[in-house]
């Protein structure tokens, strides 16, 4: 968070810039200068009447104050005016606990979590229903809520939520308004691979340093700083395009993204969207967008999206053409905002996409992804060796020899050594390891698989490349222009 | 969305290779199905080398359904690349019995003819194919290089004119601008159409080639052998041969006539005519050359055009070099090396960018004996006879070499060893 001086003499030059004032105020707040939190969030509303983030703070604001109903009659002002606003919810929610109503602070922290994810509070929800044991213990048993709610915790956990004696602390009557809502089983409908949490993140990803930082730079900063970003008028999220040769990490890294940024997963292959029906494969893809806007934070990944984002001169039909302004308006937002939503999309062949893909706002930025480099192909092989009968092992050795490899080339290298290793085990009847000798002979006879994308990748690198977007392909090929 | 879906998207964006997989995988399930072997068909016949693949595949799709005239259209198309003119001619014909009506049997027999150098032909048929369908991008493009090749140059251009105006972001008619500006050596507006065929599709091994050409004929030692190209193309490969013999003839001729009259006449003869005969051959290999020395131009070379560039190009300075310097130091071994590496540009010339193994293998190998020859020639005359005059030694290999130069401008026109004969 920036200083309270950096952001005045920010605003001494713009005075009216909504973003930099909620920063400021965010500043008084966190070292508990109430009374000038409260006047910079007054003088957003001004400009902004209807800014449901100033109002929700001043509602926060008056409740330390103790003036809890004014408060509480703001804040419900807000809910009813601005219904997706999550932090509104939430902070409803422990009003509501503060006034011995666990089952409507309840009812509005699940309302909260619906609208965004990220605003879940273990410890909030643990109060809860423990406040809502201690009512229901004192009228005694629990009531049959009649179905049970599946709920999304805090610790992204789908699945029935019951308390310990196994009965739902609710009573009957649920507000057949709020919606439960489980990602998972959205995913499963879908056929998604959808991960609730990714299980990698960069540290995870050995080598790929480059690409990470580049990552660093282009996505993880904008999305930390997000209200720095939009004090310039720049917005944070948006869609990222990796390229690269096939087998490279493009996936990979993608998920180790996620993880970085605590995000949920959501991979998208081309046949979990492509319909034979008319109009079925738009409904899918707005389904998915739908199912990772309601996730949120989430990292939408879309795999061969070259597939899917052609070159709309290469569709025969109008069937590919209104597929490809079906996702266009998703990636916009025309549809429904895409906060909290980062699309990435992976493709070895990103010259066959529409220009249009490529325009601010949609893949408007481009990562490389190379070939593994030397310590990155080094864990491949130690990977790759895990588990097997592998002698003398010696990755760096190997990595060296195996420049410009994809992953993909590393593991047939590690095959064609398996192979002549287990013809000696079949004869011998005993097993014979896998020397570094035959490993070092292998990757002489592999060729590595880059070399034909390379090969195109340099022609549009050379002549198609007005807009600088293959600069990188030109820097790693070495080529001066 | 099912294989063949994602099969005929990948072929549509030009992804040859992956586009053949998926048709492949969808003729494990359907090994009958004749739409997906045509499908296949024109896939191989887009990626180098597997010409003989998409004959296979066609001639399958024949074997299901022999009474579609697609199908006959494009093996025409096929046998064409496989410079079997005469057959894709027959094909051609079978497809427009089949369907008389439809514009692609034109086309393929347009193709055809183009194949044949019969380019006359090739005009009539590509004019027949648009007068039934007068989008047909392909017809289009086959009648401006059939002007262009007739040296119809005012027809050419309206014709590239439509084109462009028609679909300007078609690859092949900027292709066919690029060369026609390159007739009327407007170099600068020929690069623009190439650079613009390279931008819409930068695989493009037509429009490279033809930006390649563009930079080598900014020499104008490369534009004068350019214009003997533009001439010679108008006529068959016969009349072509007939042409070259008949100046053969006529040089025989010459110098025997000039030999009674003065022996230095028919010497500069010989030397005039020598030069002519090495100024064919070398001005692609020197051109390449020109081009390798120009840090940014010579990223449009591939390896083996940078070879023959250096082996041509500096095989030919080095070796004028060595000459000249043998001459005025009187520097035996440095005459002999002068005169085997000028030697050996001629059969270089025919050894590295050529499409046939058979020609590689033979050309590259008169390449390898001639500077083993000049090697051991110049090693013997330093080492062995230095100012002695040249060895008897040194004569005889000299002379070998000199035959096996000569030899090769003759079997470099033999169509056998320089055309694809991989399939």
């Amino acid at each position: 968070m920036p200083d309270i001086d950096s952001l005045k003499q920010a605003l001494s030059v713009s005075p009216d810039n909504v973003p930099l004032l909620l920063l400021l105020s965010r500043a008084y707040l966190d070292q508990f200068h109430l009374d000038e939190a409260r006047a910079t969030f007054e003088r957003v509303l001004q400009l902004e009447p209807e800014n449901p983030v100033a109002r929700t703070q001043v509602a926060e604001i008056l409740e330390l104050d103790g003036k809890t109903s004014e408060a509480v009659l703001r804040i419900e002002q807000v809910c009813a005016e601005s219904p997706n606003h999550a932090p509104a919810w939430m902070f409803r929610a422990k009003l509501a606990l503060s006034e011995n109503d666990p089952a409507n602070a309840r009812k509005f922290y699940d309302r909260a979590v619906q609208v965004d994810f990220s605003t879940a509070n273990e410890a909030l929800l643990q109060r809860i229903i423990d406040a809502a044991k201690k009512e229901s213990g004192g009228r005694g048993g629990t009531p049959d809520v009649g179905r049970s709610a599946v709920q999304m915790t805090s610790g992204n956990q789908a699945g029935a939520y019951r308390d310990a004696d196994g009965e739902s602390p609710f009573g009957a009557g649920e507000d057949d308004e709020m919606e439960v809502f489980d990602a998972d089983d959205s995913g499963k409908g879908l056929e998604l691979e959808f991960e609730q949490k990714s299980d990698v993140d960069f540290n995870s990803v050995g080598g790929m340093e480059a690409v990470k930082e580049d990552i660093r730079m282009k996505i993880l900063y904008p999305m930390e700083n997000k209200e720095l970003f939009e004090a310039y008028g720049k917005q944070a999220g948006g869609g990222v395009l990796l390229y690269g040769p096939p087998g490279c990490g493009k996936t990979l890294i993608s998920r180790a993204t996620a993880g970085e940024i605590d995000a949920k997963f959501l991979s998208v292959g081309l046949h979990q969207i492509l319909d034979m029906w008319i109009g079925k494969s738009e409904q899918k893809l707005h389904e998915i967008f739908e199912l990772a806007r309601r996730s949120a934070p989430t990292v939408l990944f879309f795999d061969e999206i070259d597939a899917l984002a052609a070159y709309r001169k290469d569709m025969r039909t109008s069937a590919g053409r209104t597929l490809i302004n079906q996702f266009l308006a998703e990636l916009d937002g025309n549809v429904a905002e895409n906060d909290g939503v980062l699309v990435l999309g992976a493709t070895n062949a990103p010259w066959h996409l529409d220009s249009a893909f490529l325009r601010p706002g949609r893949f408007d930025r481009l990562i490389f992804v190379p070939p593994p480099d030397e310590p990155a192909r080094a864990e491949i092989v130690k990977i790759l060796a895990k588990g097997k009968p592998v002698s003398g092992l010696d990755p760096k050795n190997l990595a060296k020899r195996a420049k410009d490899f994809s992953g993909a080339d590393i593991k047939a290298m590690f095959d064609q050594a398996i192979e002549s290793s287990l013809s000696e085990a079949m004869k011998s009847g005993k097993i014979v390891p896998v020397t570094q000798r035959q490993l070092i002979h292998s990757a002489r006879k592999v060729k590595p698989s880059t070399r034909k994308w390379f090969e195109s990748a340099k022609n549009y690198a050379l002549y198609a490349n007005q807009s600088g977007f293959y600069d990188e392909v030109l820097d790693y090929l070495g080529i001066r222009k | 969305m099912s294989e063949l879906q994602h099969g005929i998207l990948l072929q549509d964006q030009g992804r040859a290779e992956e586009a053949e997989a998926c048709f492949r995988g969808v003729l494990a399930r359907e090994p009958e199905n004749d739409f997906v072997y045509g499908r296949l068909a024109l896939c191989l016949l887009n990626q180098a080398g597997r010409k003989q693949d998409a004959l296979k595949a066609i001639d399958e799709a024949i074997r299901i359904r022999s009474d579609e005239s697609f199908y006959h259209s494009i093996r025409s198309l096929v046998l064409a690349d496989l410079h079997r003119g005469r057959k894709a001619l027959e094909a051609a014909d079978r497809a427009m019995a089949l369907n008389p009506g439809d514009a692609f049997p034109f086309v393929a027999k347009a193709n055809a003819a183009c194949e044949l150098l019969r380019w006359a032909d090739a005009e009539q048929w590509s004019r027949n194919a648009l007068l039934i369908d007068s989008d047909h991008v392909l017809a289009a493009n086959i009648l401006t290089h059939a002007l262009r090749m007739q040296g119809k140059a005012d027809q050419n251009e309206m014709a590239v004119d439509l084109l462009l105006a028609a679909d300007p972001e078609n690859c092949l008619a900027h292709v066919n601008a690029g060369w026609t500006a390159l007739q009327r050596f407007d170099n600068k507006e020929a690069e623009r159409h190439f650079r613009e065929a390279l931008r819409l599709d930068a695989d493009s091994e037509l429009a490279r080639e033809g930006l390649l050409e563009t930079f080598k004929a900014r020499s104008w030692f490369y534009r004068a052998y350019l214009s003997y190209c533009f001439v010679m193309q108008r006529f068959t490969g016969g009349k072509q041969w007939d042409i070259i013999l008949g100046i053969f003839l006529a040089y025989q001729a010459l110098k025997r006539y000039l030999s009674t009259l003065h022996p230095i006449a028919a010497v500069a003869l010989v030397l005039v005519w020598l030069t002519f005969v090495m100024w064919v051959w070398l001005a692609p290999g020197i051109g390449n050359f020109l081009v390798f020395l120009d840090k940014s131009a010579r990223l449009a070379l591939r390896k083996p055009e940078m070879m023959l560039g250096i082996a041509v190009g500096g095989g030919l300075l080095s070796g004028v070099l060595a000459l000249v310097m043998g001459f005025v130091w009187n520097l035996d071994a440095l005459v002999v090396l002068g005169a085997g590496l000028v030697s050996s540009t001629v059969p270089a010339s025919l050894a590295f960018d050529n499409d046939s193994r058979k020609g590689r293998f033979l050309f590259g190998g008169t390449v390898g004996y001639i500077y083993a020859a000049t090697l051991l020639s110049a090693g013997m005359e330093f080492f062995v006879f230095p100012g002695n005059g040249v060895s008897d030694f040194s004569v005889t290999l000299g002379i070998s070499v000199f035959i096996a130069a000569i030899l090769c401008t003759w079997l470099g026109n033999v169509p056998g060893l320089r055309q694809d004969d991989s399939g």
